[in-house]
């Protein structure tokens, strides 16, 4: 039987694949039910900026993609426009390179169909969906609770289903900060593995590029298909992904004294349900790679965006929060940067050896408390807590500068109904064996893949 | 780091700030509040890594900033050591 309502759409890539295979609709019925969602919905509140006009295919029909509607984070260079990286329409500047980013064009290759640019804070600089440029997205789970930043408008797309999967960046959480808002899985991939080639940077050595997607699944299917199709002659020296391996062991970091109780009763029995699941307080190290974290960040955003501080640059915006960075930058001590990146790789070395080294995974908290109201973690409202916003991405910078992939799955509900979730961490490029555990544990767990079906929205 | 000697770096540092703007980023106007709030951040960052000064003690300087050559020093270590891991 044909299939014609939206409401019956299914919920991840996987599954429209199977009614694709089963001839339950054809890839042209399935683009045209997903377009006629987005005439509805598509706007700033659901993470749209804009919606792209329909091409005409350059790929087979045959390409794996096919059928399957992807909308991006507004920070990567298309052939037909520049990114708008979060500020109002022409603001940014025009890029001189008008040809896809890597990662666009590998999607591109593999069939995928993209259907517009997705909100973000301004220059990927922020931790929450506040905008001063555009206004901010809506959470579909409770319209009072935070979005958060800096890919928003790729978790809300996601999770209202106006796409199966978006790309996303990630400098300092800006993936898995938004995935962890919405109910979504996140992946941060290791450093290096995804190009970064035609993406707006904010510090490129800590830049990555990863996906927000409702199924572990799905995050598979992109992540594979980008790399089985990046363009060779543009990411030569690309790593390549380690084959899946089956690992369970879990090393878990469980930081009671810095979590609110329900976050870390939640944890505890999620990962007493994980066998041979070895549980510390200890990992005396995190503060000084935060700290490391944070040095590299402000040099490198220093250096990246300086210009934007210096007098031929006033008609160019520069929000408070990037200010703030740059400013930083300039008055950080010379020795400080360079103790920060010489020390980069033996600092991951000796992670690796002391947590990783007889465990396959590394289990630690996502935020680590309920999900703030978005009043709650916006600068400049009366409600404005700033604990609470550092408590978005307490625990996500030294993982960038580790250069680790990072995981970020919901493992269960707070008191209202809200998701609780978790960072899963693995050695660099294993992505693969990370993922494969996830699957297992998502299925156990709720019986389900499609994790936006565990949660209701009011909003 | 002892808390006194904590205390006094972050003095010096924050007499350096508007040197370090000044010669960096010339246009920018600076506050008492932003060199209050970048104090802060300053005392914070050292107190969780201590290292950060150990060896560098007289060292405030803020220019020239880290060049390519190191950063690119930095992200080779990182490559070397992660694509030598092998799975245990």
């Amino acid at each position: 039987m044909k299939v014609s309502l939206v409401s019956e759409l299914p919920g991840t890539i996987l599954e429209l694949q199977s009614w694709l295979k089963k001839g339950k609709l054809s890839a042209s019925e399935s683009l045209k039910v997903q377009r006629e969602r987005l005439v509805h919905e598509a706007n700033l509140q659901n993470g749209f900026v804009e919606v792209f006009e329909e091409r005409e295919a350059r790929v087979s029909s045959h390409a794996p993609l096919h059928g399957v509607g992807l909308a991006h984070k507004d920070i990567f260079e298309l052939d037909h426009r520049s990114p708008g990286i979060g500020l109002a329409p022409g603001q940014s500047h025009p890029g001189t390179l008008l040809k896809n980013s890597t990662c666009i064009e590998a999607l591109h290759q593999a069939g995928a169909s993209h259907f517009g640019a997705l909100h973000m804070a301004p220059y990927a600089c922020g931790s929450t969906a506040q905008n001063e440029y555009l206004g901010a997205c809506l959470n579909p789970l409770s319209a009072s609770c935070v979005v958060g930043g800096s890919s928003s408008g790729s978790a809300v797309a996601v999770a209202r289903e106006l796409c199966f999967a978006s790309l996303g960046t990630d400098t300092a959480g800006s993936i898995r900060i938004p995935a962890a808002s919405c109910g979504l899985v996140g992946l941060k991939t290791s450093m290096g593995l995804l190009s970064t080639r035609g993406v707006h940077p904010l510090a490129p050595h800590l830049d990555t590029v990863g996906i927000l997607a409702r199924s572990v699944d799905d995050l598979e299917q992109v992540l594979v298909q980008i790399k089985s199709h990046e363009p060779v002659e543009q990411h030569v020296h690309a790593p390549v992904l380690k084959e899946a391996q089956d690992g369970s062991r879990i090393h878990c970091w469980l930081p009671s004294n810095q979590m609110s109780s329900s976050v870390a009763t939640q944890m505890l029995e999620c990962v007493q349900s994980q066998k041979d699941a070895l549980i510390t307080e200890d990992f005396k190290e995190e503060s000084s790679l935060s700290a490391m974290a944070e040095v590299l960040l402000y040099q490198q955003v220093f250096q990246t965006h300086r210009g934007l501080l210096s007098e031929d640059a006033s008609s160019r915006p520069c929000p408070k929060a990037l200010r703030e960075l740059i400013c930083l930058g300039a008055v950080v001590p010379k020795a400080w940067s360079v103790q920060a990146l010489t020390s980069r790789g033996e600092s991951l070395k000796r992670f690796v050896e002391r947590y990783l080294k007889d465990r396959d995974f590394f289990m630690l908290p996502a935020l680590g408390v309920d999900l703030p109201t978005a009043d709650q973690v916006s600068v400049g409202h009366v409600q404005f807590d700033a604990k609470k916003l550092l408590s978005l991405h307490r625990f996500m910078g030294f993982v960038n500068y580790l250069g680790l992939p990072s995981l970020l799955l919901p493992i269960g509900q707070d008191s209202r109904g809200l998701p609780v979730s978790v960072q899963v961490l693995c050695r660099p490029f294993e992505e693969l064996s990370l993922l494969r555990w996830a699957k297992n544990f998502i299925g156990e767990r709720f019986g389900t893949q499609c994790v936006t079906r565990l949660f209701t929205s009011t909003a | 780091m002892s808390p006194t000697n904590l205390a006094l770096k972050s003095e010096i540092w924050s007499l350096h700030v508007s040197d370090a703007m000044r010669q960096s980023l010339p246009s920018v106007e600076l506050s008492e509040r932003d060199v209050q709030r970048w104090t802060k951040t300053f005392k914070r960052l050292l107190e969780a890594c201590p290292t950060l000064l150990q060896d560098h003690d007289n060292s405030l300087d803020t220019s020239p900033h880290a060049s390519p050559d190191l950063l690119s020093i930095g992200q080779k270590s990182w490559m070397d050591f992660s694509e030598s891991l092998s799975r245990v």
